[in-house]
């Protein structure tokens, strides 16, 4: 299979999962947009070093995960140099900026949820998205590289963190 | 909060619509779908690599150049301190173009598909302002700069306005000033690096915190 193949067919299965994902470390539709292509191109460049010694699912969520963790570095560093520079930080998009529901076309409950989400740290934001993909513990284990015990524990408290924000939140969104 | 009906909501939220372009589309040129856009940018690594390479022969081979050419005039005899700074200068100039493109190719070498432990691991060294490796990587780079061109500054340009007897002095009083100028090179670069990349660097071990492992005490 050559590699517009390859990657088309890697677009189709999970291009719906890497955008879900993006959306659990940005809430601005355009950063979004920048991050969920930024992620295409990752894939692309990666798949000629695809040597396929693990699922390509699992080998996607890697670089979907690695590459939003990378962006949150850079979106800082740019934010870093305007705010260098005098100008306004937000110009740069800090990926915190509202997203209307008309824009996203999400349900309340879900825009609540990423809102949560986008609470927690980098890697628990990772954590609690990977597991919301209905992954599994020995996959996310094989993306994070820890092992499934661990990933368990982390889990369940990242969970318990989002609950405790979400209960807090719910006043103020519903 | 209900998970289950949540992650079946979360299951609905679909990618944009975004033109993904077939083979026979993306053949054209100036295609605005995705698939060209890749290729698109394939090609400009291509050329970037390629410029590189042109640009990295041009200089060695001027600087061989340079240094047969000199070496091979005949009305000049050679003595010793030339033939030693130009070997010297031309060993330093090809050592920093090796030590560079190591640097330029490492930090290219960002391999986004490996698990994101070793990404954070390998993050944090290509942002650490300095590993011991590069510290005499650097210093040998220096020293080679500094003992080709003291030759040069001290024998060919001072000559003129310093005696024989104050050769030796006029070499320490121009190592003390290489030595100032590197220092203070290191200086402002450190100064630069704590202002652009120590803050991502503390957020990558942060990251790495996160993920270390913990007693299994909550899991259920």
């Amino acid at each position: 299979m050559d590699k517009e193949s390859q990657f088309k067919a890697i677009w189709q299965a999970n291009r719906d999962r890497i955008y879900r994902v993006c959306c659990g470390y940005v809430r601005d539709e355009d950063v979004r947009q920048d991050l969920f292509q930024t992620v295409l191109l990752h894939v692309w460049e990666s798949l000629e070093t695809y040597r396929g010694d693990s699922q390509v699912g699992t080998w996607v969520f890697r670089i979907t995960v690695n590459t939003c963790l990378g962006y949150l570095r850079t979106r800082r560093r740019q934010q870093n140099l305007w705010t260098q520079r005098g100008e306004d930080a937000g110009r740069v998009g800090n990926g915190l900026a509202p997203c209307p529901t008309e824009v996203c076309g999400m349900r309340d409950d879900i825009e609540r949820l990423y809102i949560c989400i986008h609470q927690l740290p980098p890697v628990e934001r990772m954590l609690i998205s990977l597991h919301l993909e209905e992954m599994g513990t020995e996959e996310m284990a094989d993306v994070l590289g820890l092992s499934p015990d661990h990933v368990r524990v982390k889990i369940h408290r990242v969970k318990k963190v989002l609950r405790g924000i979400w209960e807090r939140t719910g006043d103020g969104m519903e | 909060m209900e998970w289950n009906d949540l992650k079946n909501e979360l299951g609905k939220v679909g990618a944009p619509d975004m033109r993904l372009g077939s083979a026979d589309s993306a053949a054209g040129c100036g295609g605005d779908d995705l698939i060209s856009r890749l290729r698109a940018r394939d090609a400009e690594e291509a050329a970037r690599l390629k410029q590189a390479r042109i640009l990295f022969c041009v200089a060695a081979g001027f600087m061989a150049f340079a240094f047969l050419g000199i070496a091979s005039i005949p009305s000049q005899p050679l003595y010793a301190p030339r033939v030693l700074h130009q070997g010297v200068l031309l060993a330093a100039f090809v050592y920093i173009a090796w030590a560079l493109r190591r640097k330029l190719r490492n930090l290219a070498k960002v391999d986004y598909a490996q698990p994101v432990r070793s990404f954070l691991e390998q993050a944090e060294q290509r942002y650490i302002f300095m590993r011991p490796a590069d510290y005499v990587v650097t210093l040998l780079g220096l020293l080679l700069l500094g003992l080709g061109s003291a030759p040069y500054v001290v024998g060919l340009l001072l000559r003129r306005y310093i005696g024989p007897e104050q050769y030796l002095a006029a070499v320490v009083l121009y190592g003390l000033f290489y030595v100032l100028v590197c220092a203070m090179g290191l200086w402002f670069t450190r100064r630069d690096w704590e202002r652009d990349k120590l803050p991502l660097l503390a957020d990558i071990r942060r990251m790495k915190d996160a993920l270390k492992e913990e007693p299994a005490d909550e899991a259920s």
